[in-house]
């Protein structure tokens, strides 16, 4: 710490006006970077500390150029109406190492907190891409494609299968109808039988009247005759149960085939109905295609998305660079400050500090004094990338 | 077998990006916080075909870090890539008369990272 009487011979008045211009050129540089950094906030109560600090000096009774011109140069120290002896470089030199501190801490933290996200982010894109969701890898879709395909081309043959069944039982209906109808021709050809044995046993009859009349002549054509009747009752009879036989089929197939008719029509209901099922299953399995395909492109945007993201988080270390160069430049004020109790001159110290810009950003902002208008017009965006 | 690629940055995060895109194109990584680290951890390591290195750091900037890295005969034909905030064509100047092959920009672009990897790497 300087001695007391030491600081006492430095803050005159002019010299104090000189600090206030000082510390206003200073922070006028300054503030442009600050105004980088206060959307986050980091450095807003720096921008505080110090708009504090220029109140209190323009406070007080002779800060104003015109005390500053016309007043003593052998005014003692500091003495102030606000109630504090501290001198501006006794203030600046117990204030640095704090604010130095509160930034170095940030830009820490923030950088901590940073990788942690950053590690996140990218292990949720390193998950995104193990599901094949990386751009330009169709691994998990077309997998999911392919296996909804394989669900399609296995269903789809189930209705043909089903109809064939339906068409077979069709064919067997048919077939019945078609005996019914030989069955019924049968029983025509049986009445001729039993019309042709009628015929003959009126023969057979008058024949055994003939075979009477003729007395003993006719004994022997009388025994044909009763035999030949006899074959034609017999006929007759053979004739009607052949007919009730085919009655008893007639009835038998014409109920298999009405059976056969219905059950063709349940079938046929059911069928359809099983195909209308398969249908809405495929249905299903193609939308179940499409929203997978859906989800992929979905996710991939996503993953896209963060991606994004991750590289815009760039903006950090930029932050960190300005505020390091800030920090760097509070150093130099303290060290400044330690050699030499006066303060250094405004215009060289900003000459200095804008000697350390790298970044188009802090030669932008830090060379804010002149117009934008006046600023070179064609200062080329830098190249991304130079080979050397 | 991989290549190993040794990225030099102060900013952890940065460190955790640039890891990111270069393991997933399949390099191997390792990483250092400054120059100083850098030159200890080429030294232990067994092969390095590329750095990938800021310039401004504590203890040793980029551009002193590869004056140093192209004394030792081992690592003399070791490419180095600068990536960096800075656009100063003096600074850039200083880079390639230090041995680095390349300054890339920050905030860089993955593929663009990789695509100048891919150019200057070594067997």
């Amino acid at each position: 710490m300087r001695d007391s009487s030491e600081l006492r011979q430095y803050p005159v008045p002019g010299r104090r006006a000189a600090t206030v211009c000082w510390a206003l050129a200073v922070l006028a540089s300054a503030l442009p970077l600050l105004a980088q950094l206060s959307a986050l906030a980091l450095v807003a109560p720096l921008a505080v500390l110090t708009l504090g600090l220029i109140a209190m000096q323009m406070g007080r009774p002779a800060t104003s150029a015109t005390s500053a011109t016309s007043a003593s140069t052998s005014e003692p120290a500091l003495g102030t109406p606000g109630g504090t002896d501290t001198p501006l470089p006794k203030l600046l030199h117990a204030v640095l190492p704090e604010w130095r501190l509160q930034v170095t801490t940030t830009r820490t933290q923030i950088d901590e907190a940073m990788a942690t996200l950053l590690g996140s982010l990218s292990s949720i894109t390193a998950q995104f891409d193990a599901g094949g969701f990386h751009m330009g890898d169709d691994g998990g879709s077309s997998r999911t494609s392919a296996a909804l395909s394989q669900c399609e081309d296995k269903l789809q043959p189930v209705i043909g299968t089903m109809n064939h069944i339906h068409d077979s039982k069709a064919t067997m209906a048919a077939h019945m109808g078609q005996l019914t109808t030989a069955a019924s021709e049968l029983r025509t050809l049986v009445d001729d039988v039993a019309r042709i044995a009628q015929q003959t046993n009126l023969l057979a009859i008058n024949a055994a009247i003939e075979a009477a009349r003729a007395g003993e002549f006719g004994r022997g054509f009388a025994v044909v005759a009763a035999e030949v009747r006899r074959l034609s009752q017999d006929s007759a009879a053979t004739a009607r149960h052949i007919t009730e036989r085919i009655g008893e089929i007639t009835d038998i197939m014409a109920q298999a085939s009405a059976s056969a008719v219905h059950s063709a029509e349940a079938d046929a209901q059911a069928i359809a109905e099983s195909g209308e099922m398969v249908k809405d299953v495929l249905g299903m399995v193609h939308q179940l295609g499409q929203d997978s395909e859906n989800m992929v492109a979905n996710a991939r945007v996503i993953r896209d998305d963060i991606e994004h993201l991750i590289i815009g988080m760039q903006f950090q270390d930029r932050v960190n660079q300005v505020m390091g160069v800030l920090d760097d430049d509070m150093a130099r004020l303290g060290d400044a400050l330690k050699r030499d109790s006066a303060l250094p001159d405004a215009a060289s110290w900003l000459q200095s500090l804008r000697a350390t810009y790298t970044m188009r950003e802090q030669r932008h902002t830090g060379g804010s004094a002149t117009p934008t208008s006046q600023r070179p017009a064609a200062q080329a965006e830098p190249k991304a990338v130079v080979f050397f | 077998m991989a290549k190993t690629i040794l990225i030099v940055d102060d900013s952890s995060s940065l460190r955790t990006l640039v890891k990111m895109s270069l393991t997933r194109a399949g390099y191997d990584v390792i990483e250092a916080s400054d120059g100083k680290v850098a030159l200890d951890q080429i030294d232990k390591a067994a092969k390095v075909n590329l750095v990938v290195c800021d310039v401004n750091m504590p203890n040793m900037d980029g551009i002193t870090f590869v004056g140093e890295l192209k004394k030792n005969p081992r690592h003399k034909f070791t490419p180095v890539i600068m990536l960096t905030t800075e656009d100063d064509s003096g600074r850039m100047a200083q880079a390639k008369a230090a041995g680095a092959r390349a300054w890339l920009l920050k905030p860089f672009n993955p593929p663009a990272l990789l695509d100048t990897v891919s150019k200057v790497i070594t067997a």
